[in-house]
């Protein structure tokens, strides 16, 4: 029987990152896993699969006695000669942005780790009795057997502004391995194991109280230094003193190195309020940076910024989080095009050098009033928010009202637990999840976005802990990489660096403060070396008002771009069709919160309509 | 003469290819719908001469010419240590 025809036949070396890695495990099989795509190690039984690259491996290497012949060797031996020297553990000594699957049938191991901070995205899934782990959701979706459905639940969910769980994804049948994590494989089951935490034990930390304890300098200056070993390097300098700090350690680092100096991309909005071209100038000057400043307009051309972003909804993992992706992708290509491979960014900055402004519930718990009114004054000394506003945050939302709240748990919690239940959703959108099923599941799932009412470490580590996990911040990482992947680029953030979070976690609040201004650690540096800045006094400028207006000029093309309906979210019952487009309408051309509401019901559609 | 494919390669089969990942030396192929049938062949450890005459069947094409196809793709898969020594 003839079946074709008989071409040439050909065999063709595909590049790795060409092939999306997957690693498979049969469950009730304790033997090797079925790979594909990464980079592997064999040794004997044991079989190591990676994706993704280690930093300090000059390090890790002299940690690991190994010879300068291994210290050249793949990523993926060095992990394989991590686990012989230090077992599990090793997952706790990598760096880097990775996933890494190991296989020791003679030690029963079968587990697949997420490095610390989430750098690397990895997910998995179940098929029958197998288990897939991916580090994109849709390599999943793709395979045999596996479900393509999406997560009505939580696409209603992200309409009403919740995210109950930081595993689930948009996919109902793929789920996240959190960061710093690893998921252990038994005949039986499937469990997961933090390997690395700033803070396992949140009622007794060990806290850093002075600045030699911390070492702000010697861990921010090996952060960006790890983040350079991907390449030439480019910044995305803004005026703010995130990034700033950044580039001038990255500066000095490459000039001491003898390397050329990183690029400085900027983005100016001439014009507005937010705009920063000055200091963005005076910076790369200063640091002797050659600089492609562009401005805004420029960077995202004709299209603007909404309708671009929907365009990009099309290979996304989710629908796009970082509205201002578009003009930042412009960039980043600028800086391609210039040789530049690695992208360093200030993010993290205000994550990990600010205060969470829920101290000020522990310090009146206390009775430290002294330090509430130091705690508003840094405030108002770091912000250009009205002082009323200010005032009202300090004093109110993040002291009084979550003590009261305590109070009250502590009084009636089954009574106070229902009220904070109520008040979670009573401000749904009417015109999401009409389906009585699909609105049951968010009412029952809304109360796991609740803070804990009576942390037992206080509420300044229950805000730190959770900007770990956050899934707003693991969706934003993932979304990264998958730009960088796109570009075949990397983007690298020192300020997410494990080792330097390590010491800032834990670090005591006042030391953040010092000088009486926001990122003491770094604004009196980056005073003393741009002088004529004014960096120490320097309030933190927000894009908001400009992006509003933005939204507000393009909503209406943005809405007209998907046909100006939802048929896909409608189909599945996450909205009631008419009245959600009726509620669009009606706030396009405005800018206020339902626009923002709008905004997101209209990226949710791009989405999902890829997906079907 | 027959052929092993090498202990350190797995293959797995997508819709009209094979993909061949040789897991210690890092290395990725893909071997087109001609190729993969004759890798199918060869690791169900097919001599070289049923690997001709199944191709002479499945294809209608003479002996000869399914003897040069089978002899290039083994010399491709030799020269990138798909096969055991």
């Amino acid at each position: 029987m003839t079946v074709g025809t008989l071409d040439r036949p050909t065999l063709r070396d595909v590049p790795s990152e060409a092939i999306p890695w997957l690693v498979e495990f049969p469950a009730d099989e304790t033997g090797a896993a079925h790979v594909r795509g990464g980079h592997s190690a064999v040794s004997g039984s044991l079989q190591v699969s990676f994706e993704g690259f280690l930093v300090d491996r000059r390090s890790l290497c002299s940690s690991l006695n190994l010879g300068p012949d291994l210290f050249a060797s793949p990523d993926a031996e060095l992990v394989l000669a991590a686990y012989r020297r230090w077992g599990l553990g090793a997952f706790g000594r990598l760096r880097g942005a990775f996933a890494a699957a190991i296989v020791d049938p003679a030690n029963g191991v079968r587990t697949v780790a997420r490095d610390p901070v989430g750098m690397h995205p990895l997910f998995y899934t179940t098929r029958g009795r197998h288990v897939l782990f991916a580090s994109h959701p849709k390599t999943l979706i793709a395979q045999p057997g596996v479900s393509r459905d999406v997560n009505r639940a939580a696409l209603a969910d992200h309409l009403c502004w919740r995210w109950p769980d930081p595993q689930e994804t948009f996919f109902a049948a793929v789920r996240r391995v959190l960061p710093g994590s690893r998921a252990d494989l038994t005949r039986s089951e499937l469990t997961f194991h933090r390997y690395w935490n700033p803070a396992p034990d949140a009622s007794a930390i060990d806290w850093l109280s002075t600045p030699d304890a911390i070492g702000f300098d010697d861990r921010f200056d090996r952060a960006v230094n790890r983040c350079l070993e991907g390449g030439p390097a480019g910044i995305f300098l803004s005026g703010g003193l995130d990034s700033i700090s950044v580039a001038a350690v990255a500066t000095d680092r490459l000039r001491t190195t003898g390397r050329p100096v990183p690029r400085a991309l900027s983005l100016g909005f001439p014009g507005t309020t937010c705009d920063e071209r000055a200091t963005q100038s005076a910076v790369a000057r200063t640091l002797g940076m050659p600089q492609d400043l562009v401005n805004f307009w420029d960077a995202v051309g004709s299209e603007g910024l909404l309708r671009p972003g929907l365009e990009l909804n099309r290979t996304l993992a989710a629908p796009i989080l970082n509205t201002w992706g578009p003009a930042y992708l412009a960039l980043a290509r600028r800086g391609r095009a210039n040789q530049v491979t690695t992208i360093l960014t200030g993010s993290g900055g205000d994550e990990w050098l600010t205060l969470t402004p829920f101290l000020s519930a522990d310090l009146i718990r206390k009775g430290d009033f002294a330090s509430v009114a130091r705690l508003l004054a840094c405030w108002q000394r770091s912000n250009r928010l009205s002082a009323l506003r200010q005032g009202h945050s300090v004093l109110w939302r993040f002291g009084l009202r979550p003590l009261i709240s305590q109070s009250l748990h502590r009084l009636a919690p089954k009574t106070w637990s229902r009220r904070r239940n109520r008040r979670a959703v009573r401000h749904d959108p009417p015109w999401v999840a009409p389906d009585r099923t699909l609105r049951a599941a968010q009412l029952d799932r809304a109360p796991r976005t609740l803070a804990a009412a009576d942390p037992p470490g206080g509420f300044y580590v229950r805000e730190m802990s959770e900007a770990l996990r956050h899934p707003l911040v693991l969706w934003e990482l993932e979304e990264q990489h998958q730009f960088g992947q796109q570009l075949g680029m990397r983007f690298m953030h020192p300020y997410w660096d494990a080792d330097l979070i390590d010491a800032l976690y834990r670090s005591q609040p006042a030391l953040l403060n010092a000088g009486g201004r926001s990122k003491g650690l770094v604004r009196q540096t980056l005073g003393r070396r741009f002088p004529e800045l004014g960096l120490d006094r320097q309030r933190k400028l927000a894009a908001t008002s400009f992006f509003r207006s933005t939204a507000a000029l393009e909503g209406p093309r943005a809405f007209d771009a998907i046909g100006g309906d939802f048929p896909a979210l409608g189909s599945l019952g996450v909205i009631d069709r008419p009245a959600a487009r009726s509620a669009v309408q009606g706030s396009l051309h405005q800018s206020s919160p339902a626009l923002k509401s709008a905004l997101a019901l209209i990226n949710l559609e791009s989405w999902v309509r890829v997906q079907q | 003469m027959t052929w092993r494919p090498h202990p350190d390669v797995v293959g797995r089969r997508t819709d009209q290819a094979v993909v061949l990942v040789h897991v210690s030396a890092n290395q990725i192929f893909e071997l087109n719908e001609t190729g993969a049938r004759i890798w199918e062949l060869i690791s169900q450890g097919q001599s070289s001469t049923d690997v001709v005459h199944a191709l002479t069947h499945e294809f209608e094409i003479s002996e000869a010419r399914a003897h040069e196809q089978l002899t290039a793709l083994v010399q491709a898969l030799n020269a990138a240590g798909l096969l055991a020594p």
